[in-house]
């Protein structure tokens, strides 16, 4: 009985769904914004739409490459989400002609005074957000500057996990965390958070492909190459504060 | 705005489908579990009620195993139709009916219980058949009871989240319902917009539950029965 359900289902998913045709793009939360803007901007140009599902990168990469989730293009942030969908024989031979930047600052609440340095963050004893480490780079990128600056690890007793970057700056911004180490994108939109830090040479890069096999691969790939090319949206991303590189048609390199 | 009404409507979906699968499921369960004697009746209502008892993200994951590209019903669809059930709103409904089923069964047991066996024997006497006398004799008598059941199992569909982001993902506009579009919401702290939809929820909730407690109370009122007597 269930299975019947399940193929009746199964058949009308396939019959009258027409978002099959719409590329889905699975995308860092970082990018929420700037993607949902680069795509106004996409649609109005050309009229094709995209459907974006945001999320913690690698939470997204395990979706698709353990999961089988119909992704046809991602956007993901760091390296290790790259390197599932690459070592999955996911990534579209189509080439990345740039790649996004992005930087990591540390942010407090309104009023908050600036700090020289991360070990300051534990003389204060206050707790510090930051993204789960593994589910999205972003919370990666803050352990390894913490452990960069030789923190000591009393930190970890202050640190708080949240299930993405986004989750770590709204813990700030509603005072449930003092401090948080999240993206300077992130940061510079946020009216209610101010950037205590910089973090010199910390965060990274986003590693945007088509997914290779994927119904609508070749579509995801269009709007992600127009998204690094077209004037417009580049402009969206650095008003925003992420950096741009043009690196020309071609094997684009893996993040980074 | 205009998006907020369009995740309302998905919800309302979702969970509509999820209610026309918990319907003839529980009903099934329901009258196995109250008239019926067999072996295994225990196991039966233990493995019905399971999804009770454990987290919804256990029941998602499970259901995912099933339905995406590991399970074998996932290859089986996969090699059909080409795609899999999984991260699609179907998927949600049947996270949404499985979450919701134990609260359906129980609800529909309670009324069938309420209904005089006596009748039953009645009907069977002078001629019905099982499945005329239950749909002639018992349902009527009990229809009150089921009505309150199916709107209990309802709003646990349209409130259902753990089983359903891990099975169908949170994808706007197509697995995205009001909670996981709650969660998105306060995860990007855009606390403005996570009330509105929390608030949409708490309407629905209190309008759905306030007929099925006005129903059962009709229910023990009406002196077929004398369970589910609530004052």
């Amino acid at each position: 009985m269930i299975a019947i359900t399940l193929f009746v289902g199964l058949m009308a998913s396939c019959g009258g769904n027409s978002d099959n045709d719409v590329p889905l793009i699975f995308a860092a939360a970082s990018l929420s914004d700037v993607l949902t803007e680069s795509a106004e901007i996409y649609e109005r140009e050309t009229g094709k739409r995209v459907d974006f599902s945001f999320g913690g990168s690698i939470a997204l990469a395990n979706q698709i490459v353990k999961l089988g989730a119909p992704a046809d293009g991602v956007l993901f942030a760091g390296d290790e989400p790259g390197r599932l969908i690459a070592e999955a024989g996911l990534r579209s031979s189509d080439g990345a002609p740039g790649r996004v930047k992005n930087s990591l600052v540390v942010v407090g609440g309104l009023g908050t005074l600036p700090i020289n340095s991360l070990s300051d963050l534990v003389l204060s004893g206050e707790r510090v957000a930051i993204a789960n480490p593994e589910l999205a780079p972003a919370g990666r990128y803050a352990m390894q500057a913490l452990g960069n600056a030789g923190v000591p690890v009393e930190i970890s007793d202050q640190l708080i996990f949240t299930s993405n970057v986004r989750a770590a700056l709204a813990a700030v911004e509603s005072g449930n965390a003092k401090y948080g180490i999240v993206y300077g994108t992130d940061a510079y939109a946020s009216e209610r958070v101010e950037i205590v830090m910089g973090i010199d040479g910390a965060g990274g890069g986003y590693y945007l492909t088509g997914i290779a096999g994927a119904r609508n691969g070749h579509a995801a790939q269009t709007f992600l190459n127009y998204i690094v090319i077209e004037p417009e949206t580049r402009e969206v991303f650095e008003s925003a504060g992420f950096e741009i590189i043009t690196t020309g048609l071609g094997p684009g390199s893996p993040g980074g | 705005m205009n998006s907020d009404i369009s995740i309302v409507a998905l919800s309302l979906q979702i969970a509509l489908v999820a209610t026309a699968l918990t319907l003839p499921l529980g009903m099934f369960f329901a009258w196995l579990l109250v008239r019926k004697q067999f072996r295994g009746k225990f196991a039966l209502d233990v493995i019905v009620s399971l999804p009770l008892a454990l987290p919804p993200v256990v029941i998602g994951y499970s259901l995912l195993w099933v339905v995406g590209t590991n399970g074998w019903f996932g290859q089986m669809s996969e090699s059909l139709f080409g795609s899999t059930l999984a991260f699609t709103w179907i998927a949600a409904s049947l996270a949404a009916a499985i979450v919701s089923l134990p609260l359906v069964v129980r609800s529909f047991a309670a009324a069938l219980a309420g209904v005089d066996p006596r009748l039953e024997v009645a009907a069977r006497g002078l001629g019905a058949g099982s499945v005329r006398t239950f749909l002639t004799i018992t349902l009527p008598l009990a229809y009150r009871g089921v009505i309150a059941g199916v709107l209990l199992g309802f709003v646990r569909a349209l409130s259902e989240f753990g089983a359903t982001i891990v099975v169908a993902g949170n994808i706007p506009g197509r697995t995205q319902t009001v909670p996981s579009a709650i969660f998105t919401r306060i995860s990007a702290g855009d606390t403005d917009a996570a009330w509105r939809l929390a608030l949409v929820s708490v309407v629905l909730g209190v309008i759905a539950l306030a007929v099925h407690n006005w129903l059962l109370k009709r229910t023990s009122g009406n002196g077929v029965n004398g369970s589910d007597r609530f004052s």
